[in-house]
């Protein structure tokens, strides 16, 4: 059973976040600890980014990859990385669409927020499953903290990454 | 054989076999890349289309650089190079999510803007939503002439809210007879400037950027990243290739236009979903046998109307609706006032966006398209305005050969020149058998070059060509010849 925990910190950030770009959305990096491989992830920091779409923000999110790299030059040494990325469905629900799938990349993990009429609702997490290439819930658990066991996680070569659609959302 | 360092995200260093930095080695990037791949299949798959070319949204930086700004996976490596793969992350909410309950409406635009786009926003298929989409949108206008001028006046008045304009060119009378865009007292000014005053005053909400400088190989792909729509309105094949070229790389679709005396062509090329131009011709013609509009005309309501298909094209792809003209090519015919249409479909033997593509980046377009000669190709022998004028004033001169139209020839000549127009011209070689020496023109230099080429392929050994034509013959010579 792998573990996912969103520290309320970073909850709270995620959510103000989604308040304050609506009625656009809101994205940034997921930034903490692992456990064990990628079985227990403590997700301790959301750090907010431009969405950097080029067109129709209400409904679309870009962060490039140069905003990637330098988060994560940022972050070495720390024993912190980048686990993962956020972003808000204004007026829509807290789970990925199809182009939020159509886009996802395996190995992190996304958190989705609907934000309502300047209300945010609580963040859904989702990682790419490789045979089916949807994002599945991984259910958010709490409090955030590393060292949660992780004994009873399936063996990494079980894990299987799939296609990826081709179009990007931009 | 070079060794790099190959870092890949944090997060993919499970299946990138347990660490996020690996040493591979290749000559260039893209065999490093593909020794990696290799290694590690499971990321083939994110990094590569099926057709084998890297995703658009992954970028690879060398030591720091994005490699988009070198050579691409061309770019040629060296030992302890750093080489790092990092994805660019993007998504976005479904398309039509039910409001909450109770919860009011959202208009996102202001007062004016619902005044101003009223027309639009009681359009379903338009709408506040789709109104807010044309304002985050930018629509790149690759040449303010004939084409450029009318799409730009449309996409500002509906509210596309950055306008890119590319274009070196400045205001010259001859523009006015088609480029609405512009005024008589505006002669003279770069049609970049003159183009930003009077769309910003059209309409005070967009932004238009303009860059007054020759689109190439250099600066394409930095100034068309920015935008999501390009609308090509160039006038010459180098920079239809480049415009082309650059959208394929970049993943942009690109709404083609053209148009020559009383008809014109439209379709949208998006290698995502159809095919490229490059799938539509392979290669140029031959430098000269497709005349520009300067040098066969063109009907100045044409563009207009072909501009405004253009832009009607680039707003219906910003907006979502309707079909696109991808894998269709509009033709027009004004004379017979028709419209038809062709099937296009994608090469499979496209060096670009087929499935076998060996183009991964820009080229020199002009050697391309044969404008520039190559290093083995000797360039036609030319006689310059002055020098002309001087054999002329001299003992010997050369015989003239005007190959314009006679509408053209009535306009102005050259003293003593002899009218054959450039089609008659094989049939009337015995009229210049006794010809010591040659000297072809017509307006620009285009049409004469071809003449010349059949002139010399016929055993003419003493044929120039003038420079320029008629038209640096009045700028350098004589300025009372009337330009057309």
């Amino acid at each position: 059973m792998r573990g996912r925990f969103l520290s309320p910190g970073a909850r709270d950030s995620i959510a103000a976040h989604g308040r304050r770009a609506y009625p656009e959305e809101a994205c940034g990096f997921l930034v903490g600890k692992e456990v064990g491989g990628i079985d227990t992830r403590g997700i301790d920091r959301a750090i907010a980014t431009e969405n950097a779409a080029g067109v129709d923000r209400r409904r679309r999110f870009v962060i490039p990859a140069e905003e990637l790299r330098t988060a994560e030059a940022r972050l070495v040494g720390t024993g912190e990385t980048v686990l993962g990325f956020y972003h808000s469905h204004p007026d829509g629900p807290g789970r990925p669409s199809a182009l939020d799938e159509a886009a996802a990349w395996p190995g992190y993990t996304y958190v989705v927020i609907g934000v309502r009429a300047g209300r945010a609702d609580e963040p859904g997490a989702f990682e790419l499953d490789a045979i089916t290439g949807r994002l599945d819930p991984a259910p958010l658990d709490g409090p955030a903290g590393i060292g949660v066991a992780s004994g009873t996680s399936a063996p990494h070569s079980e894990r299987v990454y799939g296609p990826r659609p081709n179009e990007g959302t931009a | 054989m070079t060794d790099v360092t190959m870092r890949v995200p944090s997060a993919w260093r499970e299946l990138a076999g347990g660490s996020a930095t690996v040493t591979v080695s290749g000559a260039t990037v893209g065999e490093a890349l593909e020794r990696f791949v290799a290694d590690h299949p499971a990321l083939r798959r994110h990094l590569f289309t099926p057709e084998g070319r890297l995703r658009s949204f992954v970028s690879l930086y060398l030591n720091d650089t994005d490699t988009r700004e070198r050579d691409g996976l061309s770019t040629s490596l060296d030992d302890g190079d750093r080489l790092a793969i990092v994805p660019a992350i993007a998504g976005g909410a479904p398309d039509a999510e039910p409001a909450a309950p109770g919860a009011s409406p959202v208009i996102p635009l202001s007062r004016e803007e619902l005044k101003r786009y009223s027309r639009h926003l009681i359009l379903p298929e338009v709408g506040v939503a789709g109104q807010k989409r044309l304002r985050d949108a930018r629509v790149l206008v690759v040449g303010a002439g004939g084409l450029g001028a009318p799409a730009t006046l449309y996409l500002a008045a509906a509210g596309v809210g950055e306008i890119g304009l590319v274009d070196f060119d400045r205001i010259d009378t001859s523009n006015l007879q088609r480029q609405v865009l512009y005024a008589t007292s505006q002669v003279g000014r770069p049609k970049t400037e003159a183009a930003k005053q009077r769309l910003e005053d059209l309409n005070p909400g967009v932004t238009v950027r303009t860059y007054e400088e020759s689109l190439d190989r250099n600066n394409a792909l930095r100034i068309l990243r920015d935008y999501d729509v390009i609308l090509d309105g160039t006038d010459n094949f180098p920079t239809r290739y480049l415009v082309n070229d650059a959208c394929v790389l970049l993943g942009k679709p690109d709404v083609f236009g053209s148009v020559y005396r009383f008809e014109g062509q439209v379709s949208v090329f998006d290698a995502h979903r159809g095919p490229c131009y490059r799938c539509l011709y392979a290669e140029p013609p031959p430098p000269g046998v497709v005349p520009s509009c300067a040098e066969g005309g063109v009907l100045g309501v044409l563009p207009g109307l072909i501009g405004l298909v253009q832009a009607t094209e680039a707003i219906k792809l910003l907006l979502g609706i309707g079909e696109p003209l991808i894998g269709r090519l509009l033709l027009f015919d004004a004379l017979g006032m028709q419209f038809r249409e062709l099937t296009l479909r994608k090469s499979p033997d496209c060096v670009l966006c087929g499935p076998r593509a060996t183009q991964t980046e820009l080229i020199d377009y002009p050697a391309f398209c044969g404008i520039v000669p190559g290093p083995d190709g000797a360039s036609l022998p030319e006689v310059s305005p002055e020098g002309l004028a001087e054999e002329l004033r001299g003992g010997s001169p050369p015989v003239l050969v005007d190959v314009r139209e006679p509408g053209e020839w009535a306009i102005g000549h050259l003293p003593g020149a002899r009218l054959i127009p450039r089609a008659e011209l094989a049939e009337r070689l015995t009229e210049l058998a006794s010809a010591p020496a040659i000297v072809v023109y017509c307006k620009t230099g285009a049409r004469s070059a071809m003449a010349q080429r059949l002139l010399l392929d016929l055993g003419f050994d003493r044929v120039r060509n003038l420079r320029g034509g008629l038209d640096a013959w009045a700028r350098q010579v004589d300025p009372t010849m009337p330009e057309y």
